[in-house]
C-alpha cells in the first residue's frame, strides 16, 4: 500500500514526532507507515486523515500487489 | 436470543478483551530484568558453590521465570498497535519455536549423551518445564526487540 503521508507532513511542515505526538502512537510507528513497513488500523488512517483534512482515500492508495 | 443473554455476552465480550490487553507498566521491565539477572546470578553462585538443596534451585529458576515473564508482559515506553502487533508475531514465533525445540531437544540430548557419555543408559532425556519455558521466553524477548529495530 503507498502513501502520501510524507508529502502531507511537508505540506502542513510537521515533523514525524510531531505527527506521532498528535495521533498517540510512537516516532518509529510513523517512520513505518510512511516507508510502507505497516500497515496502519483503520483507526490510526482516519486520525492521520482528520489531521492533513484529506480523506483517507486520498492518502493511501492500494497497489496492484494488494 | 433476548436482551439479558446478549448483555451476558457482551459483558463476557469486554472481560475477554481486557484479559487479552493486559498488560504491566512500563516500570515493570526494569524490575523484570533485576529479579531475572539476580536470579541467574543466584543459580550461577549455587552452582558454583556445589549447593544441592533442589528448593533452591528452583526457587532461583522460578525467580529467572517470572522476571523474564515481567519483560515479556511490561508495556514499551510509548505503547500502540504497532508495539502490539509486533509483540503478537514475536509471541507467534517463539511459540513455534518451542514446540520444535521441545521436539528436537530430546533427541539432540541422546546424539550427544550417545556420543561423548560412557555411560549405558543413553534413554531419551525429557525437557523440563522451565528449560523449554526459558527458551520461549528469551525467543520472545529477543524476537521482539529484533523486529522493534528492524522497522
Amino acid at each position: 500500500m503507498q502513501n502520501t503521508i510524507k508529502v502531507e507532513r511537508a505540506i502542513k511542515n510537521i515533523t514525524q514526532d510531531e505527527l506521532a505526538k498528535q495521533i498517540g502512537v510512537s516516532r518509529q510507528t510513523i517512520n513505518s507507515i510512511e516507508k510502507g513497513r505497516y500497515v496502519p488500523s483503520t483507526i490510526l488512517a482516519l486520525k492521520m486523515a482528520k489531521i492533513f483534512e484529506k480523506t483517507v482515500n486520498e492518502i493511501f492508495k492500494l497497489e496492484d500487489t494488494d | 436470543m433476548n436482551n439479558t443473554t446478549n448483555k451476558i455476552i457482551e459483558c463476557e465480550r469486554k472481560k475477554i478483551h481486557q484479559l487479552f490487553g493486559f498488560q504491566l507498566h512500563h516500570k515493570y521491565k526494569l524490575l523484570g530484568v533485576i529479579i531475572a539477572i539476580s536470579g541467574l546470578c543466584c543459580l550461577f553462585i549455587f552452582r558454583m558453590s556445589a549447593g544441592e538443596a533442589e528448593i533452591m534451585r528452583e526457587v532461583f529458576r522460578k525467580l529467572i521465570l517470572i522476571g523474564l515473564l515481567m519483560i515479556s508482559i511490561s508495556k514499551d515506553k510509548v505503547e500502540d498497535e504497532m508495539t502490539i502487533t509486533l509483540k503478537a508475531q514475536s509471541y507467534k514465533f517463539a511459540f513455534i519455536c518451542g514446540v520444535f525445540y521441545a521436539i528436537i531437544q530430546p533427541f539432540i540430548n541422546f546424539g550427544v549423551a550417545f556420543l561423548f557419555s560412557h555411560e549405558e543408559n543413553n534413554e531419551l532425556l525429557q525437557l523440563g518445564d522451565f528449560q523449554l519455558l526459558f527458551f520461549m521466553l528469551i525467543v520472545q524477548i529477543m524476537f521482539y526487540a529484533f523486529l522493534k529495530l528492524s522497522r
